[in-house]
């Protein structure tokens, strides 16, 4: 069933699912959401498949639309249920303003438009049934830069016809149910990030790991889905042992080629930290400073070019108990009727 | 990093999920609500100790047709001879030669990363180029490149393949695994062009032994 139009595509509008663990060794990112929690719970609230585990799951759940900052622009074809989530962009269907964390029905002819970034960065479209676009490797997430998942592997543009399969649930039933107030995440222009330190932290002077930890960064605007660049003061490294200078480049932040954890921090020549995100590249001759939580990713993903961000220092069994905590909020039992 | 990731593959050791080899190290992927990350450790140091006895897969040989003289596809090969102070056809003997070991794949989809012959190391360009041509066969530093999809790169170009390393439009769309062996063979502009126009129709079955 056709159920959307797209009439603008606006800044970067994806279709994304929980993403296609499995396929790093080849080269291929597994993308999927940068707001895994906001994704989750869009579908969660139409009565889809919120999908399994971020970057290890083997089921990547129903498709929605990650709509990046403003500009997307959709007419509904037929009557259905949405549920917009994420990142405040200003939504609304037929020039009236749509409240978000919330199902809502909605009738074919609607026009919704995301008009400007209020809170967050990304927002997600879910609709009844789950976007149907044909799955590449199991999975129907967008990855423009392997040409793959989504519409032609591209990001949405005017034209585009959308269809969705048949709702799971009635839509009556649907309609009004919300996430638990509770559980609103709250987007504002500072962010704390956590990171475990390493892999590579002892190539930096200790002194730069403080500072990494103890300054407020600024996201910059060349960052997207693959990396997010952070401005703040460069930091330096170590004298680096003989074989490194030989086989790995002549910059000081240069090593031999290394696998990059998703999250994982890279600092090229000491200055803009890098955090690469979904999208990114599995292998890197860069020193990563530290690696941000799979439970923060989302995080990252909602910070606006500008808005501030400190990383703090995590252990590894707190970066599992975070992501446990997000796995297990993506639920049914979190969601209540208005 | 190969022979680990194969022994951690075929002990299926619980909660594993994916692995990334890269030269000096194997980034393993688990699932935390699995497998605890010091019962995870615990499992891989055990597979450690039986590397010394491990033994691999057969390599698979992979033949690459590769274009080097036409100075459209092969930009870069006068000045990188010059650079290395080698006549362009010596480069080229010198190249093709070499059989080159895939360490591992990545950075973009289906991007082997292979050691140059110690003759042909070369810095890498000081400004990287903004986009280069899929198959385009670079030399940077001591590693050849090939490239997989359109990319950024810092490589000096010199030649070009018709071969597709990576094609999101057919079943399997990675040429290359990590382990092959990849040897180049020299083609001229004609050959390349009969051989991408069977590559574009699928038509084309790349020589692997």
């Amino acid at each position: 069933m056709n159920v959307l139009e797209v009439l603008a595509g606006g800044v970067s509008s994806t279709v994304q699912d929980v993403g296609r663990p499995g396929y790093l060794a080849t080269g291929m990112p597994a993308s999927g959401p940068a707001d895994r929690f906001a994704l989750g719970i869009a579908n969660l609230l139409v009565g889809n498949d919120p999908g399994e585990r971020y970057l290890v799951g083997r089921r990547p759940g129903d498709a929605g639309i990650e709509v990046l900052l403003s500009g997307l622009r959709v007419r509904v074809l037929a009557d259905t249920v949405i549920a917009i989530t994420g990142a405040d962009l200003a939504p609304t269907v037929d020039d009236r303003p749509l409240p978000v964390w919330r199902a809502i029905a909605v009738s074919a002819g609607a026009v919704l438009v995301f008009h400007q970034a209020r809170a967050g960065a990304r927002a997600y479209l879910a609709v009844a049934g789950g976007i149907d676009v044909p799955t590449f490797a199991g999975s129907r997430a967008t990855n423009v830069r392997a040409f793959v998942g989504g519409v032609d592997g591209r990001a949405l543009k005017a034209g585009d016809v959308l269809r969705a399969f048949p709702p799971k649930r009635g839509l009556a039933e649907l309609g009004g149910r919300r996430l638990r107030r509770a559980l609103v995440p709250v987007y504002g222009d500072r962010w704390t990030v956590r990171v475990v330190l390493g892999p590579q932290d002892d190539l930096f002077l200790p002194e730069s790991v403080q500072t990494f930890l103890a300054y407020d960064w600024r996201l910059s605007p060349t960052s997207d889905r693959m990396g997010c660049r952070y401005v703040g003061p460069t930091l330096e490294f170590k004298p680096r042992p003989a074989y490194l200078v030989e086989q790995a480049g002549s910059d000081p932040s240069n090593i031999v080629d290394d696998t990059i954890p998703v999250g994982g921090i890279q600092v090229p020549g000491g200055v803009e930290p890098i955090v690469l995100h979904v999208d990114g590249p599995s292998l890197g001759g860069y020193a990563k400073i530290a690696t941000v939580i799979s439970a923060d990713l989302g995080k990252v993903g909602q910070t606006r070019p500008g808005h501030v961000t400190r990383f703090q220092a995590v252990s590894t069994g707190e970066a599992v108990d975070a992501l446990r905590e997000l796995e297990d909020s993506i639920s049914e039992a979190n969601l209540e009727k208005a | 990093m190969r022979a680990l990731e194969h022994l951690i593959q075929q002990k299926g050791v619980p909660g594993v999920v994916e692995m990334v080899p890269s030269y000096s190290a194997l980034l393993v992927y688990y699932d935390p609500l699995v497998v605890g990350y010091d019962a995870l450790c615990a499992s891989v140091t055990a597979v450690t100790r039986e590397l010394d006895t491990a033994v691999l897969p057969p390599a698979r040989v992979v033949e690459l047709p590769c274009c080097y003289d036409d100075p459209e596809l092969a930009f870069d090969l006068e000045a990188a001879a010059v650079k290395l102070g080698l006549e362009p056809p010596e480069l080229v003997r010198l190249h093709a030669e070499a059989t080159y070991h895939v360490y591992f794949i990545g950075f973009t989809p289906g991007l082997p990363y292979l050691m140059l012959p110690e003759r042909l190391r070369i810095p890498r360009l000081d400004t990287p180029r903004t986009a280069l041509p899929p198959g385009s066969v670079g030399l940077g530093g001591g590693q050849c490149c090939v490239y997989s999809v359109e990319s950024p790169g810092g490589f000096w170009i010199i030649g070009r393949t018709p071969l597709r390393l990576y094609d999101p439009e057919v079943s399997d769309p990675v040429l290359l695994q990590p382990g092959d062996t990849v040897r180049f063979r020299p083609i001229d502009r004609r050959t390349f062009g009969e051989i991408a126009a069977a590559v574009a129709e699928h038509t084309y079955r790349p020589v692997i032994t």
